[in-house]
């Protein structure tokens, strides 16, 4: 009985392994090849060349990680201070032309965000927001928003009213309320749709070049020349690294949130 | 929660602050720049920084200038060169305008890398400074003026708009391995094509190289460069003129790579198809860049250049300053640096980049002329006077014009 | 004495147009529970009385009226410090909350250290009878023990009033009844003021010291659990209280006479001619024996046995008297011998008749 489900869940394993690890071979093997040979499988030689320009501090690879990810987080705590409060509304509250605002919200996932871009570049230039990390935020938060706002949307949908009432009937407040009752509920859906957030905001290019005009060098701005560069191994190594930022971003999300209700069970069970 | 809300304003005032700093510095009368002499504009240089706006998609440039051209920059005048990466020069120009349109005369671009078509559309926006050129000691020092190819970008006219950085010469990269001797003209080569099928292809226009290959089987199938030096437009009978271009190019398409069916889509591609193996020849319009490509090991040892007897296209790459630039001293002063013979010989070496220098030799000194004569271009890169004597002028663009839409009739077609 | 006061509290709610609900409007509502008093409000569902305990609770605004708890006035105050608590229907414990922490939250909200409230968490589970459970999430309780831990969570404040919204209608009978008896024995150990909603009538006759039948937005009667029971105001209580025996007719010169005419008899004069509809209670129904002395003051009927149905301890006779079917609570040994077909003589005492308007 037993074997053959271990088995099956090994295989499916190793299935999901293959899928998910196989297109990460070839980026790496091309990212250290030294002359790679039609048709051979592998790299005749290897070569740490691309990866010592991509880790060298003169590349300037590191502060565009470090840009990368602070708009990333800003632009995500922004979503979080502007999606709360809008998924609340589009939740509960029936009003007039609320499909209209739906439709506002969500019009970024379905027109391209650059079509709204090029028309706020020479606003934003007029307001002095190009080349600033500010403008960038403000530009990917367009993008961005309608996944938090979805997500959180979801997590309100099961949040009855109810429940806040009775934190009311015990004496809370309406900032005792969100934290204690609203928060916890909503934390699955900001979790997931900060994870949206961040992704997405990482992996703008056009925007980021556009609005951020060269001066907001994020990862995707170093990395986009060298693919249509038709340097392999160097859009490889700036892949890998990339990938790699975005796992370990998510990563640290989730251990931040098991730590969460780790604390939470932790303190009670001292009590 | 809370926090976040005291964050974003602070931002806010953080980088509206940043951006009112940035100002000051342009609030220094410029325009005095063309006139005064140059140790003033050196005083004014220093401590400015300045951003250089520029293709970023190799890793020998931007070595070159992250570690060889920024730290002598710093050292020697104080000047703080920070290089912008660019998917695409169109883009420099693209940005330009919007910000002429909204007025922004506070740029954070003080060099911008360019040439050709990208040259003639700023010039036309009017997104340059002005006459810089002659204000720059390596200019007057090591420079020949005159030159045909200095005095005009593509066939438009310079004005001091942008000063020569480097040059490029069209050459074909083959592998000495698969083909010991290369062809010599354009008739050659077909008979190559011909004995190698599947070996030889192009990139499919409008990429810029798969046009100036066409531009040599133009000049060398129609009788010579000579008759183009004119306008398009004066031409009357350039369609009949053109025609045995055509001819040549449907006559060999059945031998090319996949039988002509298709084309790589870009330089990059067709590099990447040399690169594997699965062709035997390429095209480049960098001389030195098949060395540098051995050096990394993409392209195989037995990689070699060649150009036609007949000679080989040749432009020159500029540097320029937009009219709304913050730091126009500086960036005076980079560009001067970067012209300087221990830049351009520098540039010239595979090692850092393999770029052909923009100086007349014949104005250095002898040492100066040795030291570049030293410069090992590596096995792969033809000798310095090899391609001197082989170099043909540009078309201008409103022959590529007619050149890339007919070539979509006659060839990629059927 | 902290009284709790309801004065003329009323609210409307227009029919809109995209909901098919019909306009719903609370008629005002007068109404005064004494400090340490189990008042019910009993009714059929959408009858308003959860709309009325919410309005008390401040979760609705009304449109007028005042609340008053003693001295203070908490029309304008808002629900969280109002220092009510209120149980529903459904348990709403906090799911990332441990037991213990549900319990304590009302008094987290009031600043009280952590120590002091853990302790009275405690206490209070000890009370409701979860003592050791503490440590553990709600999901790990059954539904019986969640309401347990509301039922704590919302005394350990120690609340001027508890407001309770059908608190036991999702559990299962027997719980239910477990449940009744906890309520029952903390409430009078807390001497808590409660408002207890409810649409079932045992539950609000069992724990309640006085009730307020509801119907349709109206309060229509309020009264110790007897006094309306054996004195309905109209039929519309005596109906939802689930009275037998309602028995439409005229009344005219102190005489009543039913519709079909099988029950005619004189009355007191100070019985109004509104008051048209007899209800006799079941148990107060007697049979008459053979030899027994006419008295003064009761009421004979003949009629003939229809059939005959034990029930928990008594039997309940159904007797035809014209085209009505009276029901009859008789013991054991007065039901013995009858059987079905057989005539039958009966007497009520005319002060157990109850005449009300129609």
């Amino acid at each position: 009985m037993r074997s053959p489900r271990r088995l099956l869940n090994s295989i499916l394993f190793l299935l999901l392994f293959i899928v998910i690890g196989l297109p990460f071979v070839p980026l790496i093997l091309s990212s250290v090849s030294f002359g790679w040979q039609w048709p051979n499988v592998l790299p005749d030689s290897f070569s740490f060349r691309a990866w010592e320009y991509v880790l060298a501090d003169s590349s300037g690879t590191w502060s565009a990680v470090g840009t990368s990810l602070l708009v990333a987080f800003i632009v995500t705590a922004v979503n979080l201070l502007l999606a709360v409060p809008a998924a609340n509304a589009l939740v509960r509250n029936s009003f007039r032309g609320k499909w209209l605002m739906e439709a506002i919200i969500f019009a970024p996932i379905v027109i391209p965000p650059f079509v709204a871009v090029m028309g706020i570049h020479l606003t934003f230039l007029r307001l002095g927001l190009t080349e600033t990390i500010l403008g960038v935020v403000l530009a990917h938060i367009s993008p961005t928003l309608p996944y938090m706002v979805r997500a959180i949307m979801i997590s309100y949908n099961t949040l009855s009213v109810d429940w806040e009432n009775q934190a009311r009937m015990l004496g809370a407040g309406p900032i005792s309320r969100f934290v204690h009752v609203v928060l916890p509920h909503l934390l699955p859906g900001i979790a997931a749709g900060a994870s949206l957030s961040i992704l997405i905001s990482l992996s703008q290019y056009l925007i980021t070049f556009i609005i951020g005009s060269g001066q907001v060098v994020t990862l995707p701005i170093l990395l986009f020349p060298f693919i249509s560069g038709g340097d392999p191994a160097i859009a490889s190594a700036f892949s890998l690294l990339y990938a790699g930022i975005a796992v370990l971003t998510l990563l640290g999300m989730d251990l931040a949130l098991k730590k969460y209700y780790q604390n939470k069970k932790a303190a009670t069970a001292k009590g | 929660m809370k926090k976040f809300l005291l964050i974003v304003p602070g931002l806010l005032a953080l980088s509206l602050a940043g951006c009112s700093e940035e100002s000051e510095s342009s609030a220094e009368s410029i325009d005095n720049l063309l006139t005064s002499d140059w140790q003033e504009i050196s005083d004014a240089a220093a401590s400015q920084e300045v951003n250089m706006y520029m293709w970023g998609g190799n890793d020998n440039i931007n070595r070159y200038l992250d570690e060889w051209v920024a730290p002598r920059l710093k050292e020697d005048h104080g000047v703080e060169l920070n290089r912008v990466p660019m998917n695409d020069s169109q883009d420099i120009i693209n940005q330009l305008v919007d910000e002429k349109s909204a007025g922004k005369n506070d740029g954070s671009m003080d060099i911008i890398w360019i040439n050709g078509e990208n040259f003639k559309a700023a010039k036309d926006n009017e997104l340059l400074w002005g006459d810089f050129t002659s204000q720059l000691p390596s200019f007057n020092d090591y420079i020949d003026q005159e030159a045909p190819e200095i005095a005009a970008d593509f066939g438009e006219p310079v004005d001091g708009l942008e000063a020569p950085w480097g040059k490029a010469q069209f050459v074909f990269v083959h592998d000495e391995n698969k083909s010991a001797t290369p062809p010599k003209s354009m008739d050659e080569l077909a008979v190559w094509v011909q004995d190698n099928p599947g070996q030889f292809t192009y990139p499919a226009l409008p990429d810029f190289t798969g046009s100036a290959f066409i531009r040599h089987v133009l000049y060398e199938t129609t009788g010579g460069y000579e008759q183009y030096q004119q306008p398009a437009a004066d031409i009357d009978d350039l369609e009949d003129r053109l025609e045995p271009m055509w001819q040549y190019l449907n006559s060999i398409e059945p031998y090319l790579w996949r039988e002509g069916e298709t084309y790589p889509e870009s330089l990059a591609k067709q590099d990447q198809l040399y690169a594997s193996g699965e062709i035997g020849m390429t095209m480049s319009y960098d001389p030195a860049l098949a060395a540098s490509e051995v050096l990394k090991g993409r392209f195989p040892e037995s990689t070699r250049t060649f150009v036609l007897d007949g000679g080989t296209l040749s432009n020159t790459h500029f540097l320029s300053i937009p009219f709304n630039s913050s730091a126009k001293a500086g960036a005076m002063v980079a560009i001067n640096e970067m012209m300087s013979p221990e830049a351009q010989t520098a540039k010239l070496s595979p090692e850092n980049w393999g770029d052909l220098s923009a100086l007349d030799l014949e104005k250095l000194s002898p040492e100066q002329q040795q030291a570049m004569n030293d410069v090992d271009l590596g096995e792969a890169t033809l000798p310095l006077d090899e391609l001197e004597n082989h170099q043909l002028p540009e078309l201008s663009a409103d022959y590529i014009e007619i050149i890339e839409k007919g070539w979509m009739e006659h060839v990629a077609k059927d | 004495m902290s009284d709790l006061r309801i004065i003329n509290i009323e609210k409307q709610y227009p029919q809109t147009k995209q909901q098919k609900d019909p306009a719903f409007s609370l008629q005002p509502v007068a109404l005064t529970i004494k400090e340490g008093e189990f008042f019910s409000l009993l009714g059929p569902s959408g009858c308003g009385k959860t709309t009325l305990l919410k309005l008390i609770a401040g979760l609705i605004p009304a449109d007028n009226g005042e609340i008053w708890v003693g001295d203070d006035h908490l029309t304008a105050v808002a629900p969280e410090a109002r220092r009510f608590a209120m149980v529903f229907q459904q348990s709403l414990l906090f799911p990332h909350m441990t037991v213990e922490d549900n319990v304590a939250f009302g008094l987290k909200m009031q600043k009280i250290s952590k120590r002091e409230r853990l302790a009275d968490a405690q206490s209070m589970l000890e009370h409701v009878g979860l003592g050791g459970y503490g440590s553990r999430f709600p999901d790990e309780l059954s539904g019986g023990q969640q309401q347990r831990v509301a039922l704590a969570r919302a005394l350990v404040a120690k609340p001027r009033l508890l407001l309770m919204d059908e608190p036991f209608s999702a559990l299962d009978p027997s719980l239910r009844e477990e449940m009744r008896e906890l309520l029952r024995s903390v409430q009078k150990e807390f001497h808590v003021t409660v408002l207890f909603v409810t649409h079932d009538r045992e539950e609000a006759f069992y724990l309640s010291d006085r009730i307020g039948v509801m119907s349709e937005g109206r309060l229509l009667q309020i009264g110790k659990p007897k006094e309306i029971y054996e004195q309905p105001v109209n039929v519309e209580v005596a109906s939802f209280l689930g009275l037998k025996n309602i028995i439409r007719g005229t009344v005219a010169n102190n005489h009543f006479i039913s519709n079909d005419q099988s029950f005619e008899f004189p009355i007191q004069s100070s019985i109004q001619t509104s008051q048209s509809v007899l209800i006799i209670r079941p148990e107060t129904i007697r049979p008459v024996s053979e030899n027994m002395v006419e008295i003064l003051g009761c009421v004979y009927f003949k009629g003939v046995i229809h059939h005959k149905i034990f029930s928990h301890g008594y039997y309940s006779v159904k007797v035809r008297i014209g085209e009505h079917l009276l029901i009859c609570n008789f013991t054991s040994q007065e039901a013995e011998k009858m059987n079905p077909e057989q005539p039958i003589d009966l007497m009520i005492n005319s002060e157990d008749m109850r005449f009300v308007n129609g």
